[in-house]
């Protein structure tokens, strides 16, 4: 395994299969965790996770100048996330597959999936925030680096989802109450 | 993950966010990521040589058409004693030729024969009168068929 980032991006600008390799070890897991949340389809994220590091191989050539790898395979993931929202047409697809995978285990689970339910109402921008940070565990400067916007920016725009998820949550309460 | 400056109520909703059960990815995901990740890379090497073979494939294309060109070119250069078919080497051009080299003795005998073949074509033009338009043509046909003016007149 690499031992640092810039032998991991040296080695990815190579084509060494292991650097990939490493690279799905460290990142595989939020990245996928991140792509449910912004595409909400099990199947869709598994095909995103892997444009992200077909798109990798294609642009290797450019990784070197890459300053920082998180925050480069996060926005690939954003743009395949998008292409496979604008090829199904639809933000909403998937919705019942990982809310109904959410609502399998653990105690919280009527949460977990009134949660996912609320997240699938919420616009693409302020869903893809909470995927990243939540998800993804990005910080708000990597979330920014990959939006292109300001750190602060980013904490508002997050500030904002929370708080629409939190009047959807509510919405749905009263609904079922 | 940062502490956000959220409020206290979202604070607690980010905290079921994140304590919240979320797919995991499944295990054939991997092995299915890096075999289409060896794929593109042979693709890749693959796209790469046949780059290289296209280029040298046009490199020898090019030689070989200049190699012809040139070829086709010195060979006109060099070409310059064209054969005389026998029915315009005759004797007489032969003989005409015999007297040109011992006129001019400096002359190459190939040169004597090009200049007797030459004297020997001119000798066989035939005397035509030029043909104009119009009233002065239609005049010097009169004239040749009324004969030279110093017989009519």
């Amino acid at each position: 395994m690499p031992a640092t980032p810039d032998d991991l991006l040296e080695g990815l600008a190579a084509g060494r299969e292991e650097a990939f390799a490493a690279l799905y070890d460290a990142y595989g897991a939020r990245l996928f965790a991140a792509a449910c949340g912004m595409l909400g389809s099990s199947a869709e994220a598994e095909d995103a996770v892997q444009d992200v590091f077909v798109g990798l191989v294609q642009a290797r050539a450019r990784l070197r100048q890459v300053e920082n790898l998180k925050a480069y395979i996060f926005a690939s993931l954003r743009y395949a996330a998008i292409h496979r929202m604008r090829r199904a047409k639809t933000l909403q697809f998937g919705t019942a597959e990982v809310a109904m995978s959410a609502a399998d285990s653990g105690p919280d689970a009527e949460i977990s999936r009134r949660l996912e339910l609320a997240l699938r109402r919420l616009p693409r921008e302020q869903r893809e925030v909470i995927a990243m940070h939540v998800d993804g565990g990005l910080t708000f400067a990597e979330v920014a680096a990959v939006l292109d916007l300001s750190a602060n920016t980013a904490a508002s725009r997050y500030r904002y989802a929370m708080e629409k998820l939190r009047e959807v949550m509510k919405e749905s309460q009263r609904g079922t109450v | 993950m940062e502490p956000s400056d959220l409020p206290p109520e979202l604070k607690s909703l980010e905290q079921h966010m994140a304590a919240r059960s979320r797919p995991q990815p499944p295990a054939g995901l991997r092995p299915r990521v890096l075999a289409a990740v060896c794929r593109e890379l042979a693709a890749q090497a693959a796209r790469t040589r046949r780059g290289r073979a296209g280029f040298w494939q046009y490199v020898a294309a090019a030689a070989a058409g200049i190699l012809l060109v040139l070829n086709l070119l010195m060979s006109m250069g060099n070409r310059s004693d064209f054969p005389v078919s026998r029915a315009a080497n005759g004797a007489d051009v032969q003989q005409a030729a015999a007297m040109i080299c011992e006129l001019v003795p400096f002359i190459t005998p190939e040169e004597a024969a090009r200049e007797a073949f030459v004297l020997h074509a001119g000798s066989h033009l035939e005397m035509v009168p030029q043909l104009r338009s119009g009233v002065t043509g239609l005049r010097a046909l009169r004239q040749i068929e009324e004969g030279p003016p110093w017989v009519t007149q």
